[in-house]
């Protein structure tokens, strides 16, 4: 991961959100927009004949009061989406941290461990200065463990926030298939009898989106739980005795 | 040349450098450590449409976490054990390879 990704991976959860809480505005405005036909034409229908305009309009009433409940319920789930993507940002935040900041300097000690600083000390010779040269290495591969578990752990972050933001961009096709539902639907209300194919119409594809969203939520909840693994495979190198002996830090002294 | 002052003090400056780098790996990983250690994250940063899924991903992440900031802090303690061990090892040295095993016992402990 570069700053360019990370950067890449922030202005896509940027942008997905912008995307979704417009196409949330477009909802509301063209179920504005639905009404406002529905009123234009039963005013209408009212010159025409006064009686069965009365009686249709109880009818809408009350399938248009349904309806509107149902906008409602979607939109509000929808923003309690987009509301609770807002801590993704620390996710990308967190996981840039471990990669930008601690990554670097990290798997810079692997080498400086490894390494003997003052040339003279190659004359230090017998069984204690070969036990040094294992203690030495055995540290060395402990950070170069940890080193791999970091990056593991930095990319894994990253991931889940990238899965995240592709959620979001996912539903706000559905969203926006919604808003176009109810424009086609306020198009085609030509006369009354329209009206209520048009509740009936717009009610449908509300349904539908929320299934759909539903349904994505399921998916992305699983790959998530799937990236799991990922990071179960990093924590292996715990289990490796030659890196970490008994899942610990290698132990050089012990006084 | 055993025994020669000179060459053993060469070899003494050595092991007192080599101390130093432990030390100052020590220092970088507790450095490393404090500032993973403000790398802890909510359970709801983890989203995923699902409280439930977000709260698994948070729990997964904590065990990590906990792990590396584990594994530094005892990185730390050892870095600067085999500092102390290598200054042991210097004040023992007289320009010979041979290591007593109370020496050796001076230097790294009584057990691996």
């Amino acid at each position: 991961m570069t700053p360019e990704t990370d950067g890449t991976a922030e202005a896509a959860l940027r942008k997905a959100r912008a995307t979704l809480e417009s196409s949330l505005g477009q909802v509301d405005a063209h179920f504005g927009n639905l009404v406002s036909r529905i009123d234009t034409v039963l005013e209408t229908a009212t010159f025409v004949s006064p009686g069965a305009a009365l009686l249709f309009s109880r009818r809408v009433s009350s399938s248009l009061a349904e309806l509107g409940a149902r906008i409602r319920e979607a939109v509000t789930e929808i923003r309690r989406i987009l509301d609770s993507s807002t801590p993704i940002f620390s996710l990308i935040h967190v996981g840039t941290s471990w990669n930008m900041q601690v990554l670097p300097r990290l798997s810079a000690l692997v080498g400086v461990a490894r390494d003997i600083q003052a040339n003279a000390l190659h004359a230090w010779g017998g069984e204690a200065s070969r036990a040094y040269q294992e203690k030495r290495w055995g540290q060395r591969d402990g950070l170069q463990g940890l080193t791999n578990v970091v990056k593991d752990t930095s990319q894994w972050l990253v991931d889940v926030a990238v899965l995240n933001t592709t959620f979001l961009t996912d539903i706000t096709k559905f969203v926006d298939q919604l808003a176009k539902d109810i424009i086609e639907a306020a198009l085609e209300i030509a006369t009354v009898f329209g009206i209520i194919e048009a509740i009936d119409t717009v009610a449908g594809a509300t349904a539908r989106a929320l299934d759909s969203i539903v349904e994505t939520a399921r998916e992305v909840a699983r790959h998530t739980e799937e990236s799991i693994s990922m990071l179960n495979q990093a924590r292996t190198i715990l289990n490796n005795n030659d890196v970490f002996p008994g899942g610990r830090w290698p132990q050089a002294v012990n006084r | 040349m055993a025994g020669d002052d000179k060459e053993i003090r060469l070899v003494r400056d050595a092991f007192a450098v080599e101390a130093k780098k432990w030390d100052e790996l020590a220092a970088e990983i507790a450095s490393l450590r404090s500032l993973g250690a403000t790398l802890e994250l909510e359970p709801l940063a983890f989203f995923c449409g699902n409280p439930l899924t977000a709260k698994l991903l948070g729990e997964v992440y904590e065990g990590i976490f906990r792990l590396i900031i584990t594994l530094m802090a005892d990185a730390e303690t050892e870095f600067h054990e085999l500092g102390r061990a290598l200054l042991v090892a210097r004040d023992l040295y007289d320009g010979t390879d041979r290591t007593s095993a109370s020496a050796f016992i001076k230097i790294y402990g009584s057990r691996q």
